[in-house]
Parts: structure tokens; sequence; C-alpha cells
């Protein structure tokens, strides 16, 4: 393929990666991998480089506005990202084990078929718009896990409690390892971290999440960078790809009804655990 | 100044410049090289004794791409600040432990792992 045309195929696949990326929280790897490997041809090492890197760039766009909207929350965001980052760095770690003993295949089988399955309680909470007020207990509490936001799909402010800040710890550490670990984005993790156990706005767990994937990835892109797997071409094409579709995506998420992202979620969820089962049985990738 | 306005502009103009320069990195790398057949695969990140080396338009792109990278860290240092202007000593706490944690993982972790 002439180089050209390979480099306005990656920007235009980029786009759609970081509209759907910003609004779902996933960050754009979800959707620039499987197009990367599958219609591209580029093999796979390079595109989870490539998909690291759109990530930090789709997060730090969508992560700008989100913020300035005070859709995202800081404290929350840094207060979870302290177990991401530790998980992250375990999983880089732990990653020789895996490769040692071959569990890539079982893992990726097994961790589609988790997010498979993750989605369901999305079918019962489609309906709700915005959680049911919970009082956040003592921990919670101490964290000051809470605000407010103007929702204009629903005209009006939203407040909001986080609870149970300890099991969004034990869901961010494992999102943290298994980014480490398979190399995928953890904002799946994260926004069902934030949505079903700390009964967050699934708005603020989205543009919360999307703020804090940035991080996570910076966290594995040092080990990427020395291993050579980020590839400045397809990088440069992707970056400013990204970008335009991230911000363009941030900039329509409040409009949006909390049910229709949560469509769009669990549609790219389901897609992304048969893209993992697919890889762990070697159908592609 | 609100700090999340701080945080937010450095995301937005740092996205901004990373963006510049790894585009027209590539941009002047696909001039220079547009009639040979290239392999889009032979550059890579891991010698990087190379950096410095600016006959190679795609160092440019490499420095975007630092830039990028290091947003996070920055925005996480910002934190640190902006939780110690507020005397609130739990975020001061883990604001600092995110920062060293990430400064770890970039710069220590990888030479520790090859």
């Amino acid at each position: 393929m002439l180089v050209e045309l390979f480099l306005v195929l990656l920007f235009l696949s980029a786009i759609v990666a970081g509209l759907l990326g910003s609004l779902t929280g996933l960050g754009g790897g979800v959707v620039l991998t499987p197009i990367l490997v599958l219609f591209l041809g580029v093999p796979v090492p390079y595109a989870v480089g490539t998909s690291l890197i759109s990530t930090i760039s789709t997060s730090a766009s969508s992560g700008s506005r989100y913020l300035n909207a005070g859709i995202a929350n800081m404290r929350i965001a840094i207060s979870l990202e302290i177990a991401t980052t530790t998980g992250a760095i375990t999983g880089s770690f732990l990653e020789f084990l895996v490769e040692k003993y071959k569990l890539f295949t079982v893992l990726d089988i097994i961790f589609g078929i988790v997010l498979i399955f993750s989605t369901i309680p999305n079918f019962i909470r489609m309906a709700s718009e915005v959680p049911a007020y919970v009082n956040p207990d003592g921990l919670s509490k101490l964290m000051k896990l809470h605000g407010e936001y103007y929702d204009e799909a629903l005209k009006q402010k939203i407040s909001y409690h986080g609870v149970r800040y300890h099991v969004g710890l034990a869901g961010m550490y494992i999102a943290g390892l298994v980014s480490g670990l398979l190399g995928i984005g953890s904002g799946a993790l994260k926004v069902l971290a934030m949505d079903l156990a700390m009964n967050l706005p699934f708005k603020v767990s989205t543009a919360t999440s999307s703020f804090m994937i940035g991080v996570t990835a910076a966290t594995s892109a040092g080990v990427y960078w020395a291993l050579g797997l980020i590839d400045p071409i397809i990088v440069a094409a992707t970056v400013p790809g990204v970008f335009l579709g991230s911000s363009l995506g941030a900039r329509y998420l409040n409009r949006f009804l909390s049910r229709r992202l949560r469509q769009i979620f669990t549609l790219v969820l389901v897609a992304l655990g048969i893209q993992l089962i697919l890889r762990g049985l070697g159908i592609f990738g | 100044m609100d700090e999340r306005k701080v945080i937010s502009l450095t995301l937005r103009y740092g996205v901004i410049i990373s963006s510049i320069l790894i585009v027209s990195g590539m941009l002047i790398f696909v001039v220079l090289y547009s009639n040979s057949s290239v392999n889009i695969y032979a550059y890579n990140t891991s010698n990087i004794n190379d950096i410095f080396n600016l006959n190679n338009p795609l160092n440019i792109s490499l420095y975007g791409l630092i830039v990028l990278i290091s947003l996070p860290v920055l925005i996480v240092g910002e934190q640190v600040i902006t939780y110690s202007m507020e005397r609130d000593k739990i975020y001061i706490l883990i604001s600092l432990v995110v920062l060293l944690l990430l400064i770890f993982a970039i710069i220590i972790m990888p030479r520790l792992l090859h």
C-alpha cells in the first residue's frame, strides 16, 4: 500500500476511535487496535503501542474539556489513580510470568468473557438517567468523593456522592493490572467500577475515566518505548486524528442522554470482549 | 485563576503542541523520502542514542511524543500543588504517591525489566 494512502486511512480511523473513546471513557485503543490489525495489517505489538499513545491523546483532549465543564471529578480521579498505577506496575512485572507459562491465551479468553458478562448490569440500569442517592459510607465521606454538574440533556443540576470507595479501589487495581498485563486500555473496568460499585452518574464515570486513562497509559508508555514498540510514523497519523475525534466527542457528551451513552458503551464493550476471545483463540492477532 | 482551569489548559495546549511536533516530523519525513519505498517499522524508539540526531526528521515526532507522555505527569504534579494550596493533607499525600509511582513507571521500570 502507498505510504500516503496508508497514513490517510490511519488518520480517518483515528477520528472514529477518538470519538467513541471520549464518549465511552474507554480511550482510543478499543476501536483503533482491531482496525490497525485487521484492516491495515499493522503487527499487534505496534498496534498496542499506537493505541497506548492514542489513549494519552484522547485522555488529554477530552479530559481537558470534561474538567472545564465540571463533569470529570479531579478528586475521584486521583484518589483512584493510586490503585490503577499500582496495578499497572504490578502487571508489567507479572508480564514475564504470563509470557513464561504462555498464559496469554487463557487470560484473553477469561477477560473477554468477563467483559461480555459485565454488560448485564447495564441492561438493568439502561432506564435510569441518574442513580438514586445512597448515603455515603465513612471512608467515601472522608475522601470527599462528591460533586455536581449541569446535565445538558436533562436540563438540571445533578449532585452526586460516590460510595464504596474501597470497592472502587479494588476494581481500579484490577483495571491497572489488566492493562499492564494484556496491554489493553483499562477504561472498561474503570467505568464499570465507578458506575456499578461507586454509584456515580454515568456521565461522571465516563468523563472521569477519560481523564484517568491518560495516567494509566503513561504508566506503561515507558516500557513500550524501551521495547521500541512505538512507531513514530503510525503514531503521527493517529494522534491528530484521535485529537480531532475526541475533542468532537467531548463537546457533545453532555448533550446525550445517559441511556444513549450506556447503549454505545455496552456495544463497544461486547465488541471488545469478542475481540479478546478471538485473540485468545488465535483467530486474529 | 481556578486550578481546574490550569490543568485543563495544560492538557489542551500540551496535546496541541505535541500533535504539531509529531505531525511536522512525519510530514518532513514523508516529503523527503516519498519516492523510496519506506519500511515504516524500521525506525523505532528503542535506540535512544539517536534521539539528538536532527538529520532524522522523525526525531521531531519523538520530541512530540515525549511532550505527550509527560502530560499526565505534569497534571498530577499540578494537583500536588493544588491540594497543597488547599492544605488538604489526604490529597497531598495521594497525589504525591501517584506522582512518584508515575515517575518510577516511566523512567525506572523500563530499566529494571530489560
